[in-house]
């Protein structure tokens, strides 16, 4: 335990920070803690109003819709990664798992010109499809896993059942695949509701954003308010994952007995 | 494993294929073709061609810029595959009474970017932390007399290195798990010290991991654009907010430049992948796989 301590204040250093940040009143220049205590920045987020619910709200729908559009589409692939053998398999693998890879940047300008085009800039739809573009390949590694890890043997045996392709999809392969399934979608969630930069570009300051809102306070001078912000921001996705963590454990219990 | 013709491949790669044409693909071939002086929304003086490249590689600005983002993005992953590493090995055996202590290092995992670089500046600017204590300890009088570590390229390297040294532990720590430790105990029977074992026997297990970690923490940090924003400077900025800084407020005739520069990111990263494999098998005999 005494050995673990230095290794637990290591990694939660900045989190006590951002709490003493949050929570200090007065501190001035040479106080190792704050002087005072006090809730302004607390204050600060109970009276923003509808702005700053509606840019939680919206960066929560958008980052589960990605997690959503990317559990949808990687499914198919990452069965076919983990059973199937096929020419040039290595390098669709490489090519597919590469955008985790590469800054966004490089691409952002390119989708922008490519989405005014098409009527998908400054609209939750595209954010939606470049936010899935960038964070998918965690599902697919997440999902070929989980694919890999089910016994064939099981699907063929409900198919020489009768069960039908859908069937067997929902009761043999899908609960088997449910761990896969939070992680993939966790992680999509995270890289999804973290990222300012491509919901700035794409969404232009139209769909709101929760990172949006919160960019300003980091670069301004009232850093209490900046600190409770971004504890609020951090508490979405450690909440999220309780939730899912919780739910996982229960289907899965319920499916087994 | 199943045989699969062309066509059954095609068919369940194709929703995930749509969709990276029309974001990916068709964002990097527009990036690309603007390069070039194509698809520009004012046509390129003197048609189109790699004028852009050209007038990049004889800018002293650009070279700056770049020099700074390859260093910050190298720099980065050194400081966070050592200092994960080291972790890692220090507290691997340690035995937890609460298993929710040896996950607390995932949690600058969860923390975004621009957080990190947040933090960065209530740790180490001048009104910060290590400021403060630095001023009890007598070392330094004013805040002012303090460096001004967190903005600029100490600061971007210090914000990527929090985040940095976790994912290192992430990527080290599925090997660490299957990492038979009766090799540890033969090796303090014949005599070897904890740091002859953690270098000779430990090490060359986790090495592919770290390795790993390393390319990715390079590659992505030097085009990475929240943390160099939001404390990273522009005089000269890293490459990514230069590009962006131009595209934003530059004129609309340097578009050719913008896309140059954001074609430039992505063959470093290209570049720096094919180079750690090339090297990879030379030294190992075997290619490794990102």
């Amino acid at each position: 335990m005494k050995r673990l301590l230095p290794f637990f204040l290591l990694f939660t250093f900045p989190v006590i920070m951002l709490l003493l940040s949050a929570f200090g009143g007065v501190w001035q220049f040479g106080s190792l803690l704050p002087e005072s205590f006090s809730l302004h920045g607390f204050r600060v987020i109970a009276s923003s109003g509808g702005h700053l619910r509606m840019a939680l709200l919206v960066s929560v729908l958008y980052s589960i819709s990605a997690a959503v559009l990317a559990l949808l589409i990687c499914l198919p692939a990452a069965s076919l990664f983990a059973r199937c053998s096929f020419r040039g398999k290595a390098l669709w693998e490489a090519v597919l798992l590469a955008p985790a890879l590469v800054p966004s940047v490089t691409f952002a300008l390119g989708t922008l010109w490519v989405f005014i085009r098409s009527g998908l800039a400054d609209s939750f739809a595209g954010v939606v499809l470049v936010l899935t573009a960038f964070s998918y390949p965690y599902m697919l590694r997440a999902l070929t896993a989980g694919f890999a890890a089910i016994p064939y043997e099981l699907v063929l045996t409900a198919e020489n059942l009768g069960a039908g392709r859908l069937r067997t999809f929902l009761r043999i392969e899908l609960p088997l695949l449910l761990p896969a399934v939070a992680t993939g979608c966790s992680v999509v969630f995270l890289v999804s509701f973290s990222e300012y930069f491509l919901v700035y570009l794409i969404g232009g300051g139209v769909v709101p954003s929760y990172t949006g809102y919160l960019m300003p306070f980091l670069t301004g001078s009232d850093r209490q308010s900046a600190a409770a912000l971004t504890l609020l921001f951090i508490s979405v996705p450690l909440l999220l994952f309780f939730v899912t963590d919780r739910l996982t454990r229960t289907l899965v219990q319920r499916w087994q007995s | 494993m199943i045989k699969r013709s062309a066509g059954g491949v095609l068919r369940a790669l194709l929703p995930l294929l749509l969709l990276l044409g029309i974001t990916l693909g068709a964002g990097g071939g527009v990036t690309f073709l603007q390069s070039l002086g194509i698809l520009t929304p004012v046509p390129a003086e003197g048609g189109a061609g790699f004028s852009a490249y050209t007038a990049l590689l004889g800018d002293a600005w650009f070279w700056r810029s770049f020099l700074l983002s390859s260093t910050a993005g190298l720099a980065s992953a050194l400081l966070s595959v050592a200092g994960g590493l080291t972790v890692a090995l220090l507290f691997w055996r340690v035995s937890a009474p609460f298993p929710v202590l040896k996950l607390s290092y995932k949690i600058p995992l969860i923390l975004p970017h621009i957080v990190a670089a947040f933090c960065v500046l209530i740790l180490f600017g001048r009104s910060g932390m290590l400021s403060t204590l630095s001023h009890h300890l007598g070392l330094t009088a004013t805040m002012q007399d303090f460096p001004d570590i967190a903005w600029g390229w100490t600061g971007v390297v210090l914000a990527y290195s929090l985040k940095g040294v976790s994912f290192t532990m992430l990527m080290v720590t599925g090997s660490l798990s299957r990492f038979d430790t009766r090799l540890l105990d033969t090796a303090r029977m014949l005599g070897a010290s904890p740091l002859r074992t953690a270098l000779t026997v430990v090490l060359p297990a986790v090495r592919p991991a770290a390795e790993a970690a390393f390319v990715i923490l390079a590659v992505y940090n030097f085009g990475g654009f929240d943390i160099p924003w939001l404390i990273g400077g522009s005089s000269p900025g890293m490459v990514s907010v230069h590009a962006l800084n131009m595209y934003q407020n530059g004129s609309i005739t340097s578009r050719p430049e913008v896309m140059a520069q954001l074609t430039v990111i992505l063959l470093y990263a290209v570049a720096f992948v094919a180079a750690y494999s090339y090297i990879s098998r030379k030294v190992s005999g075997e290619g490794r796989r990102i």
